[in-house]
């Protein structure tokens, strides 16, 4: 790695600054050489025309988790109001872009963050980038990605923390349950906002490790309160699935996660074998 | 442990039962077990990624019941991820939304399938939701409805299944689903074979009914899912 390169990676790691948040992340995510001058105006275009819209299927879907997408944010909180157009036409767009995916629920949740801080046409490309980097597949139809990343997220659990893998494994918890939720909304809805904020600047420079780091993360800080007090699965899923706030602050959160040794290799290798297990139906 | 839960039961060991949400996108599942379970409603709760999990103890009878809820994301691309949550249900509410005539197809799809792939005497209900739409006395319009109520119930009996028009809004019919669904299941059979941990937080009971008695649930007013506050 060349030594700016790191340089800019512990910077990153330490924060962005939020007010230059919008340019790094744009920058960051390579949605600088991605973006096709005009492309978005024309999509945004072809999503306005009612005959678009009758025949997608994804729009209806799109429709109904509009009012849902941070309901409490005064960018959405208006019904109609510009977020909300703003969304729509940003995940309509998306989904003529790229009809594989179309839309997934979580990605109403990505590309209203992405909205909070960019216009539309920034936010569109930088979610472009991400569903083709560090994101990829996580969204597919068949969401085997996500799948293969539950096992490699399991084998990461036995290694680093393996008295709290035992005790899931006990209760029937697996990573599938929680992750979900995890990774497809890159933690927006697990973390308190600065500390997502913070897991989508790692996201950016370090790749998908980032986000098995800070799972494992969250669970490192809970590590204990997960074996002590919670005795079986009706104690231990509404914890990881709405992890108490007041530990995951974000100079915990990633500090924590930046101290768990994993290489972007590891992660490469980890899911081509998961992947080969999937297939050959051994999980 | 559970203090609580010895409001006023002589068998004060709950028994477990895992119940699973199943429905299209937006019928209002998650506003459902948000009723039931905190007796609230929000206008705009966010869509359920993956599957959110709570739990709440009601009363039945002498016994106490603990629910272990699995609430699933209702978009078409979670579904192969449905068979980990509804795998050992005791339990499962197939939730439909009364102005949308598509949401019913699902949910006679997930019928289907819970009827081929799960527990054989799971207890299914079927349930309308959204029923304050369609009712004048809501400020509904009937105008809207578009699964007529003998459609679904001719359904529903076919197919063995406990059927209810609910809201989650108004809280109209919620309890009753649940606590008809914890009559219909075999309870001593759970009693007999307890399985791991029953143990964990209280939360007093709901409404005190009998197995299958949810037209008197219904007429007397019985306490509404206001005392049915839980700890969890
Ligand atoms: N009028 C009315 N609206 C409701 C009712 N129940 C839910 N809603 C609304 O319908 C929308 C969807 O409700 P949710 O509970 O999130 O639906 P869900 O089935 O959990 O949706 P997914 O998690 O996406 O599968 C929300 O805006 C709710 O406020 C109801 O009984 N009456
Ligand atoms: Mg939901």
């Amino acid at each position: 790695m060349p030594p700016s390169r790191r340089r800019l990676k512990k910077l990153v790691h330490k924060g962005v600054p939020h007010a230059m948040r919008a340019a790094a992340w744009f920058r960051l995510a390579g949605a600088h050489d991605r973006l096709e001058e005009g492309r978005y105006a024309a999509l945004a275009a072809e999503a306005a025309d009612p005959a678009t819209a009758a025949a997608n299927p994804f729009f209806d879907i799109i429709e109904r988790d509009l009012h849902r997408c941070f309901p409490n944010h005064v960018l959405f909180c208006t019904p109609g109001g510009e977020g909300q157009q703003a969304l729509r036409e940003v995940l309509r767009a998306y989904a003529l872009f790229n009809p594989t995916v179309g839309y997934c629920q979580g990605l109403g949740m990505v590309a209203g963050t992405l909205l909070m801080l960019l216009e539309r046409e920034r936010a569109f490309w930088v979610l472009v980038c991400l569903l083709e980097t560090p994101c990829k597949g996580l969204y597919d139809p068949d969401l085997l990605q996500l799948k293969t990343d539950a096992i490699v997220f399991d084998r990461l659990l036995a290694k680093k923390l393996p008295r709290l893998a035992r005790h899931f494994c006990a209760n029937d918890v697996s990573a599938l349950m929680f992750i979900t939720q995890w990774f497809l909304t890159i933690f927006t809805t697990s973390l308190p906002w600065p500390s997502a904020l913070r897991v989508w600047d790692m996201l950016l420079v370090d790749g998908p490790k980032a986000i098995f780091r800070i799972g494992l993360a969250v669970l490192m800080i809970g590590k204990r309160h997960l074996i002590k007090a919670c005795p079986t699965n009706a104690e231990i899923l509404p914890w990881i699935l709405h992890v108490p706030t007041e530990h995951l602050q974000p100079d915990a959160v990633v500090f924590v996660a930046l101290g768990i040794e994993l290489r972007a290799s590891d992660i490469v290798k980890m899911r081509l074998s998961a992947s080969k297990a999937q297939l050959a139906g051994l999980v | 442990m559970a203090s609580s839960s010895s409001a006023g039961a002589p068998n004060a060991k709950p028994i477990q039962v895992k119940l699973v949400l199943l429905g299209e996108a937006a019928v209002g599942k998650s506003s459902l077990v948000l009723r039931f379970v905190n007796n609230e409603f929000q206008e705009n709760k966010e869509p359920t990624i993956g599957a959110a999990f709570l739990t709440q103890r009601c009363k039945l009878e002498d016994k106490i019941i603990k629910f272990e809820i699995w609430d699933t994301a209702g978009q078409e691309r979670f579904h192969s991820l449905a068979p980990m949550y509804y795998r050992n249900a005791q339990a499962a509410i197939v939730a439909y939304d009364v102005t949308k005539a598509a949401s019913l197809e699902k949910a006679m799809n997930w019928v289907e399938e819970l009827k081929r792939q799960a527990n054989r005497d799971m207890v299914i209900a079927l349930v309308g939701n959204k029923l304050d739409l369609v009712s004048a006395s809501h400020g509904g319009d009937e105008a809207v409805r578009k699964v007529p109520v003998a459609q679904a119930r001719a359904y529903a009996d076919e197919h063995g299944l406990l059927f209810f028009e609910a809201s989650a809004k108004t809280g109209d019919n919620v309890l009753e689903v649940f606590t008809d669904i914890a009559g219909k299941i075999p309870l001593d059979h759970l009693l007999a074979h307890p399985h791991r941990g029953a143990g964990g937080r209280g939360g007093a009971g709901g409404a005190g009914a009998g197995a299958g008695n949810r037209v008197d649930l219904l007429r007397d007013g019985a306490p509404r899912a206001d005392n049915a506050s839980c700890a969890c």
